[in-house]
């Protein structure tokens, strides 16, 4: 509370953000002495919006306590999100004169607006439309530590229920205020999935015929477009207002601004506005009309008064201040190398625990578990490590399966995690890699549209004998490519698109998975897969050690690289088989070692370890 | 604007249709509207080239004009038009009276009661602006909010379309009670009909119903153009756009077709901006101009600036090393391997002989390998660089094969066909990945594309032969997985002589260990691994646009050969056969004709790339360089077999001569046990097991029994 009236302007955005925005507008217009044509600028906005971020007042998380129903009109909020799909640019009157006033009037940043009378004047402007879905995978423990407090926003200063209930009437001013259960109406469709078991996520959709020619309705979970299907969070259709280039499809985005959610308008309510106003129904594309516009309640719209690009591990070791702030996505986790051994520690402990007490291989999972592509040439990704395990079939254990336990594991520990089984029937079910859909325009999200830094966890035990269909094949050509380059091939039709991924990949098999990996470890279980217990303090630890293991800076100095190219000429004695290629994984393989120990920089006696590790792994490929 | 303003632009845009020549005897517009009025043309195409021409003296005024406020300027130009043709049409006494006209003629006279009939309704021809010559096509996601009501042209792909529907332009109405007839213009996509007649006669009493055969409709057609995926940044997704289609712009498009498309760019008229009501406003294109391309044109982007930078590069003395290194940088060494690539992007000249025979100029490579010595990274680059590639695998992901397929359409259910990945990089590169993998079928099918270029169907009713035109770059693994140095390379490489024979060059890549070279490739990979990128050394590649339009260019050259350096060929040829025949039963590979033409290639794309339209000498000897390297490859095996035979080797080849002989997959443990005795080898049958069960050869179940994997 020091700021407090230090900053006038940022108090008067929190307090009421449409009236600031309108201010500014006014000002701006004031300032070109109203001769000017009103301009499609920022009016300092954003500017505003930034600082009041940095000095560190806190914003609901509309995705987090209470979900989005608790939402106020009006109110600054954060929407943690990825960018599912692009859609086209929006045109809209972006200012305008009533008629009989001289004033302008701008409706930026807002969904709708209720114009007492005729418009006299108006300016187009041009605004930017994202599809944006809560972050796939991410575990529930993410963004906790900021979750604004409960009682806090009871007292708020316009916190009361009642108000909100009455003041988000912003579509339908004349309608009777609906009791709140009335958003339950859609929200079925909602509960519906949230139940949905995670097994059967992957089982086949309602089979899908393209082009028709007949009108046909999406189904809820096609609409809703997640990548991957049990989803109890809301996606928004977000926009943009400024003319900048830099969000990217799958970014992870952080936004900051005003949320539209109006849960008394039903689809039954828009169909009948449709026939009234004909708004929608402007062209003979009305499939795609009626999917880019779904009612506010199911897909919310949020408009962005300022947002940054960020990484799921930034949620984990930043604070909302240094994310906002941060201009670089690489640092350091900062810990002491004693925490950085205790973390380790445990870490190791739960992995070989889950894998039946299999600490070498825990090793290695470790490894891909801090592994980011970070540098991208245009054949090479380098800095990805992919893992098979070999011979994790289990028959019954009071813990379940290996795959369920590691999977349990790896969600405490990684900001966002996706667990997929690999069998023929999901391989057929659909296509895993995103894909256009032409009769919506839309992006068709698959399980492999995932955020940078997300732990794919793939379970291939499960796998029998039988036919794969065209889509199943490709399905296994999109993983290989994940596997080696990491690339995912999305599919328009006419073309393919390259999009790079940085998706970390375990894969968990019975025997040696038809996906190649850059190490293939046989598993040596001496017990049932099991589960262990960490403490708060200790979880805590170990997320904070690796996200910011995988967000390290990572060095190689003049005399260490010297060093190891003599280790490597010596090597390739020794062994011809070594080629260009595995030189690449062991020098990646040193790197995450390095990582593992808390350095960041690569030295000798790492490089000599990690091929001591080769040498164990190769070993036991020959004897099992 | 005032229309004081346009008045005096519609003097002008009179001028111009009445008297702008262009060279031609006739003005050029009056023979157009002489056509309309006979019935030859609905529609009146204006070349804003012409207008710039006639408004030169004018300072581009009007077609500036024209291309802002480009709606209100087609309406100017077509009443201009109506005016111009008006009078024509009195002064022709020979003009030919249709049904139409003399209906129209009697409801002109006719003024009453009613509303009259607009001049639109007359009007039959639509006003099209085609872009001025030289307009370069501007990027989907460069047209902004402020190009609303502009004439702009933008390049795209044809994703979705509607049916071509008839639009209302202009109703007509029949009262019933007193056969009055009504006139509506409709300007929108939707109208509200005229209820009941307005006559003093019925006064209301009787309603109107619309008379399909008096009302005007115009061919309607909606598309869907997404941006084409050169034009997308990375991260992101095409954009999108909806165009209308009006008379004679209809069905020129179907779905995947690239075009040129011009028209004015406007906002979609929504019903009122009242109430609670939405914002925003949906935008179209409304087409002026639709050119559709000829299948992606491989258009490089030679600029002026890369131009003057490649011509540096042709002066640099080793051009040829030097192109080649620029290949895949990140792959440190196979420079050899590089340089037949680059051949191979550069291409010899095709040549038609007069009795119709044709001998292609296609470089076909062949790489062979180890896995793991980054074939599959080259052929990848090698589609990244040339102008038109295309990467598939020998089993080819989609059903449709590597040839061609004739497959039913979903929705018509018609047989259609669709080609294939060969048919497909057609005049471009096809790079085949795993060739050793191909199905017998596609293999057949290959013989036929890598020499007579063209691709021959005859399936399900459909006979026909298709164009192939593709330089075929294969990639195959070892037979048995791994290079096996005690067999002979024809027993390696697991394809039909007849097919290797078409490959120009066969390239065997290994990775063998050399204290020299490791170095580097240690400092490569540490550089790789540091850095983010190659070892600069005193080496700064070419970038991957640079090498694609210096190879595009370098294809323009025709390059011929002189007689002297035929002659060289000659001796060079007849000197290689010689020594093979010397060799006997030594000799990799058979010398034929083939080769003779191969030499002939290599040196012609060597000329190319000198950017020079004669072979030299010392192309030739080149290209016979090039081709002993690449017999070395395979050679130099054979050298190490001689020296080292591994027992283990020899058992493991004994027993798969054995299961080929006996054409089983299977051997039992007796069987191996005998053929290991009576070689003498029995000490090194259980050893030969695990280690080629390690290598993924076979499988051996508890009891030693052996199984083939395929």
């Amino acid at each position: 509370m020091a700021t407090m009236g230090a900053d006038e302007d940022i108090d008067a955005l929190e307090r009421d953000p449409l009236g600031f925005i309108q201010s500014a507008f006014h000002r701006s217009l004031a300032t070109h002495d109203g001769s000017h044509a009103v301009s499609d600028g920022d009016n300092g906005v954003r500017a505003i919006v930034s600082r009041l971020v940095a000095s560190g007042r806190p914003l609901r998380e509309i995705n987090g306590a209470g979900g989005i129903e608790r939402s106020r009109e009006n109110e600054l909020v954060r929407f943690r999100a990825l960018v599912q799909d692009m859609y086209e640019p929006e045109y809209y009157i972006g200012a305008y004169v009533r008629e009989g006033d001289s004033e302008w009037t701008t409706t930026k940043y807002c969904e709708h607006i209720d114009v007492k009378g005729t418009i006299a004047q108006r300016a187009l402007f041009e605004r930017r439309v994202l599809y944006c879905v809560p972050v796939p995978g991410e575990q529930p423990w993410v963004g906790e530590a900021e979750r604004v407090d409960e009682t806090a926003d009871e007292e708020g200063p316009r916190g009361e229920k009642r108000e909100r209930e009455e003041t988000s009437m912003d579509v339908c001013p004349d309608a009777t205020p609906a009791p709140r259960s009335a958003a339950m109406l859609i929200r079925p469709d909602l509960e519906r999935t949230k139940k949905a078991n995670a097994e059967d996520h992957m089982a086949p959709d309602t089979p899908e015929q393209i082009g028709e020619g007949e009108a046909r309705e999406e189904s809820i979970d096609q609409l809703l477009n997640f990548p991957l299907v049990p989803e109890t969070r809301s996606p928004c259709i977000v926009k943009v207002y400024d003319d900048d280039d830099s969000l990217r499809l799958n970014d992870v985005v952080e936004f900051v601004g005003l949320l539209y959610y109006s849960p008394e308008l039903t689809a039954a309510e828009r169909d009948k506005e449709m026939k009234d106003d004909n708004v929608y129904a402007t062209s003979s594309f009305i499939e795609e009309d009626n999917s880019k516009n779904p009612v506010s309640s199911l897909v919310p719209r949020f408009h962005a008064l300022a947002y940054k690009v960020t990484s799921q591990n930034k949620f984990v070791n930043s604070s909302p201040v240094e994310r906002f702030t941060a201009t670089d996505l690489e640092t350091s986790h900062g810990l002491t190398p004693e925490k950085v051994a205790i973390a380790r520690g445990k870490l190791l402990d739960m992995i070989a625990n889950a894998l039946g007490g299999d600490h070498f291989a825990a090793e290695l999972v470790l490894m891909a578990l801090v592994s980011r592509v970070h540098t991208r040439t245009d054949l090479l990704s380098l800095g990805k490590f992919s893992l098979n395990l070999t011979g994790c079939k289990v028959e019954s254990s009071e813990a379940g399966t290996i795959a369920h336990v590691l999977s349990s594991v790896l969600g405490l520990v990684c900001p966002s995690v996706a667990h997929l089984p690999l069998t023929v029937p999901s391989l057929n079910a659909r296509p895993w890699a995103p894909r256009k859909d032409y009769v919506y325009n839309r992006l068709r999200a698959g399980p492999l549209q995932l955020a940078a830094s997300t732990v794919l966890l793939l379970d291939e035990t499960k796998l029998d004998s039988g036919t794969l269909t065209q889509i199943g094949v490709r399905n296994i050509e999109s993983l290989k490519a994940i596997s080696t380059v990491q690339d995912v091939e999305y599919d328009f039709e006419y073309h393919q698109m390259q999009m790079p991924v940085d998706i970390p990949l375990i894969i968990l098999s019975d025997r040696k998975s038809i996906i190649p990996t850059d190490s293939v470890v046989p598993l040596r279980r001496v017990r049932n897969p099991k589960l262990i217990d960490a403490t708060e303090e200790e979880l805590t630890l170990m997320r904070t050690f690796i996200a910011g293991a995988r967000m390290t800076k990572h060095v190689i100095s003049e005399k260490t690289s010297v060093e190891i190219e003599a280790e490597i000429v010596e090597a390739r004695k020794a062994d011809a088989a070594i080629t260009q290629e595995s030189l690449h994984r062991m020098l990646t393989m040193t790197r995450l070692r390095a990582l593992n120990y808390g350095q960041t920089e690569l030295t000798t006696q790492t490089w000599k370890e990690t091929m001591e590790i080769n040498r164990r792994v190769a070993e036991r490929a020959r004897v099992v | 604007m005032s229309e004081e303003v346009y008045a005096h632009d519609r003097e002008l845009i009179r001028g111009f249709l009445e008297t702008f020549k262009s060279g031609a005897a006739k003005p050029l517009y009056i023979i157009a509207m002489q056509e309309i009025i006979d019935r030859q043309s609905c529609s009146m195409q204006i070349e804003l080239q012409h207008v710039k021409e006639f408004s030169e003296a004018e300072r581009d005024q009007l077609v500036r004009r024209v291309v802002s406020n480009c709606k209100r300027y087609s309406t100017i130009f077509a009443e201009e038009i109506d005016k111009i043709m008006a009078r024509m049409i009195e002064s022709s006494s020979m003009h030919p009276d249709d049904t139409a006209d003399i209906v129209l003629r009697h409801h002109f006279g006719d003024h009453r009661n009613g509303s009259a009939a607009p001049g639109s309704l007359r009007r039959h021809f639509d006003v099209f602006f085609k872009p001025a010559t030289g307009t370069t096509p501007i990027k989907m996601r460069e047209i902004r909010a402020k190009m609303i009501g502009k004439y702009v042209t933008f390049k795209g792909m044809c994703t979705r379309l509607t049916d071509v529907k008839p639009l209302m332009e202009v109703a007509c109405y029949t009262c019933e009670g007193c056969g009055q007839e009504y006139f509506q213009e409709v300007t929108d996509t939707q109208f509200i009909p005229i209820q009941f007649c307005q006559s003093q006669t019925c006064n209301k009493n009787f309603a109107l119903f619309i008379e399909t055969r008096a009302s005007k409709f115009a061919k309607y057609q909606e598309l869907r153009i997404q941006e084409l995926s050169e034009d997308v940044p990375v991260g992101h997704v095409p954009r999108s756009m909806s165009v209308t289609l009006i008379g004679d712009m209809t069905r020129k498009l179907s779905p995947g077709d690239i075009a040129n498309i011009s028209g004015i760019f406007l906002p979609r008229q929504s019903a009122g901006y009242s109430g609670s009501s939405s914002l925003v406003s949906t935008t179209y294109l409304y087409a002026m101009s639709v050119e559709p391309l000829k299948s992606q044109q491989a258009e490089s982007e030679e600029t002026p600036e890369l131009i003057k930078r490649l011509k540096d590069i042709s002066e640099i003395p080793d051009i040829y090393t030097y192109l080649a290194k620029s290949i895949a940088p990140e792959i440190y060494g196979h420079v050899d391997v590089k340089k037949a690539l680059l051949l191979l992007l550069c291409g010899g000249v095709t040549r038609k002989l007069p009795d119709g025979v044709k001998i292609r100029g296609d470089i076909h490579v062949c790489l062979m390998g180890d896995p793991g010595v980054a074939k599959s990274q080259l052929l990848k680059h090698i589609v990244s660089i040339a102008p038109r590639a295309v990467y598939t695998t020998g089993r080819g992901s989609s059903g449709v094969g590597l040839t061609a397929s004739i497959q039913r359409d979903t929705v018509t259910t018609e047989l259609i066909l669709e080609g294939g990945a060969l048919v497909l990089a057609d005049r471009g590169i096809c790079c085949i990945d795993e060739f050793d993998k191909m199905d017998e079928s596609d293999r057949t099918a290959i013989h036929e594309v890598m020499e007579q270029q063209t691709v021959s169907i005859a399936k399900a009713g459909i006979t026909t032969t298709l164009n192939a035109r593709t330089t075929v770059l294969a990639a195959a693994n070892p037979a048995f997985g791994r290079y096996n140095t005690s067999a002979t390379p024809q027993e390696n490489i697991n394809l039909p002589a007849a097919l290797l024979s078409r490959f120009d060059l066969m390239w065997l890549i290994l990775d063998t260990p050399d204290p020299d070279s490791d170095v580097e490739l240690a400092r490569h990979v540490m550089c790789v691994h540091r850095e983010g990128r190659p070892p600069l050394n005193s080496f700064n590649p070419a970038s991957a646009s640079e090498l694609r339009t210096y190879i595009s260019i370098a294809r323009r050259f025709e390059p011929y050969i002189p007689e002297d350096v035929s002659d060289s060929i000659a001796g060079a040829y007849v000197g290689i056969r010689q020594a093979e025949d010397e060799a006997g039963n030594e000799a990799t590979g058979y010398t034929t004709a083939r080769t003779l033409l191969s030499i002939i290639r290599l040196a012609e794309a060597l000329a190319r790339l000198r950017w020079s339209t004669v072979v030299y000498e010392k192309d030739v000897e080149q290209a016979l360089k090039l081709m002993k390297m690449s017999k070395a490859s395979l050679d130099m095996q054979k050298a190490a077999t001689a020296q080292l035979s591994d027992p283990i080797e020899t058992l493991f080849l004994i027993l798969r001569n054995w299961a080929g002989e006996n054409s089983s997959e299977l051997i039992t443990c007796t069987v191996a046990h005998q053929l290991a005795a009576k070689n003498s080898l029995l000490d090194v049958l259980s050893t030969c097991l695990t280690e080629y069960t390690a290598l993924g050869v076979w499988v051996t179940d508890a009891e030693n029994n052996i199984t083939f994997i395929e």
